[in-house]
């Protein structure tokens, strides 16, 4: 009786882990979406200049 | 938007490797300059940025294959399409862009651009979700031209207060288009608390002696 009370009570903890993995994992996937769809737009990509600032001690370390 | 190079305090390099590298360099833009080129100005990305990426994705080999990864800028060819999916999603995939793409993948195109999401499982991809093959990737033109986009993507993505995280940018380019940053986290902390193989990653690219400022 104790036994089976046990193992029911691990499986319950054991599903809610795994509903909170995927959920975390969702979650995260459309917070990086998100912040990409805000900062990766049309004007960006058209406007973007890039300059390179080289430190002349670069090759000394 | 400023490249600042070193930008971490850390190298991979050695000095005494600069001369080694630089050749390695000069073999790939003998061999790929004139299609780098073509496509930096069409992807808007630093040809520097792109050789430096090739460099040590596959130190130029184009046969190159791990895993998944694959060929020149060894692109995921279960992701390559969600990148152009993604370009397109945000209006920014360029008429010479979308020429070049359909000279390599004819419909597949149209497939690729008829996704509702990234990963989008529908009947002209067999329901896999991609519509890329590793044979499409080892194509040169096509691997730089994803291999690019993807670097606009993440450059537009991960420049603060007008300088490059080249931390985030190299990490999100190996690790993959979801890989989450901490909100606020410093290029240290990124550093510290990243696998060795990421820390190689950011120090090649970005560290003293880099392939970055040697390109």
């Amino acid at each position: 009786m104790f036994k089976n009370k046990f193992l029911v009570v691990f499986i319950i903890l054991g599903v809610c882990g795994l509903i909170a993995f995927y959920l975390k994992l969702k979650f995260d996937k459309d917070a990086v979406l998100a912040q990409s769809n805000d900062n990766a737009t049309a004007d960006k990509k058209e406007n973007r200049q890039v300059s390179f600032t080289i430190n002349p001690n670069t090759q000394l370390a | 938007m400023e490249i600042q190079l070193p930008f971490i305090n850390k190298a991979f390099y050695k000095p005494t490797d600069m001369g080694k590298n630089a050749a390695e360099l000069a073999k790939i833009r003998a061999n790929y300059g004139a299609i780098i080129n073509n496509i930096a100005a069409i992807t808007k990305v630093p040809e520097k940025l792109i050789v430096s990426m090739i460099f040590i994705e596959s130190g130029g080999d184009d046969n190159a294959v791990n895993g998944y990864a694959i060929g020149l800028m060894q692109v995921d060819y279960r992701s390559a399409g969600d990148i152009i999916f993604f370009e397109n999603k945000q209006k920014r995939l360029g008429d010479a862009e979308k020429t070049l793409l359909r000279k390599y993948l004819s419909t597949r195109l149209d497939c690729v651009l008829s996704m509702r999401y990234m990963g989008d499982k529908i009947k002209c991809n067999s329901y896999k979700g991609y519509s890329f093959t590793k044979t499409d990737l080892l194509k040169p033109e096509l691997n730089i031209l994803i291999g690019a986009i993807y670097l606009g993507i993440l450059l537009d993505d991960h420049t603060e207060k007008g300088i490059v995280r080249l931390d985030k940018l190299v990490l999100r380019y190996n690790k993959g288009f979801f890989t989450k940053f901490a909100a606020g986290a410093t290029k240290e902390q990124i550093y510290a608390s990243a696998s060795t193989t990421s820390k190689n990653y950011i120090a090649k690219l970005s560290g003293y002696n880099s392939i970055l400022a040697t390109s």
